[in-house]
């Protein structure tokens, strides 16, 4: 029974990962001037505004993809886990130092108050993290055999 | 099972894809303006102007990039509505 709703458990952590980092890639890609303006005008190295401007969004899409596939699903997990608190210290730190704060975020997350952008960065990593875990815990399940 | 998942990764395609696309005009609609008010031309050297002016933080960004021809698209005939992306600060 436990097996059981850690599996949908599982199934939902995964699928509500898929659908932001889908959407955050889409919606950089369908802005990605904006996104490079505002990245430009964060402190980051001036050379690597064009390569992240680009990669972010490849990425998301990629660890999406890799969320969808069965197979692909543990480094997907532990990638979007790694992703999240990239993007949650990247706001922590705008947030604690930066005195102008551009929100490089995709679609209507760029919307909402720094705040409440940490605070729904941090939820998303939870959400990865409780991911790992159950997918950890449902390995162990099927790994470990019925007689000893 | 293995169809469903596919269904089901095709249908977060689909509704990632189309969010996106829909808040991208929103988006768009919400870059802040220039000193919290709408730049009067859509002259890319004029607006440079403007943005260079000390204190603004825009630097040369404008002019390298070309940002402002990117909200075009919000209203192609009235060019007083023609904005630049600054500051995400309201």
């Amino acid at each position: 029974m436990t097996t059981k709703r850690n599996e949908i458990l599982l199934e939902i952590t995964c699928y509500l990962l898929v659908l932001l980092f889908l959407y955050t890639g889409f919606s950089k890609l369908l802005t990605q001037e904006a996104f490079e303006f505002d990245l430009l005008s964060t402190q980051i190295n001036q050379f690597l505004t064009p390569v992240l401007a680009v990669g972010v969004p490849v990425v998301e899409l990629l660890v999406a993809g890799l969320l969808l596939i069965t197979r692909f699903r543990r480094i997907g997990l532990y990638s979007a886990f790694v992703l999240m608190v990239v993007f949650t210290l990247y706001v922590g730190y705008i947030l604690a130092f930066a005195g102008h704060k551009p929100c490089s975020c995709g679609g209507v997350i760029r919307t909402m108050s720094w705040r409440a952008h940490l605070v729904f960065n941090i939820v998303f990593t939870l959400i990865a993290f409780t991911g790992m875990v159950l997918h950890k815990r449902k390995y162990i399940v099927e790994e470990t055999p019925l007689f000893i | 099972m293995k169809r469903a998942r596919i269904l089901l990764g095709v249908l977060c395609v689909v509704i990632a894809g189309a969010a996106a696309a829909a808040t991208r005009i929103t988006t768009v609609r919400q870059i802040y303006w220039y000193q919290d008010t709408v730049v009067g031309a859509c002259n890319p050297i004029s607006i440079f102007e403007e943005c260079n002016g000390p204190g603004t933080g825009c630097v040369t960004t404008v002019a390298q990039h070309g940002t402002v021809q990117l909200y075009d698209d919000i209203d192609h005939n009235d060019q007083s509505k023609c904005i630049i992306p600054l500051s995400p600060e309201p």
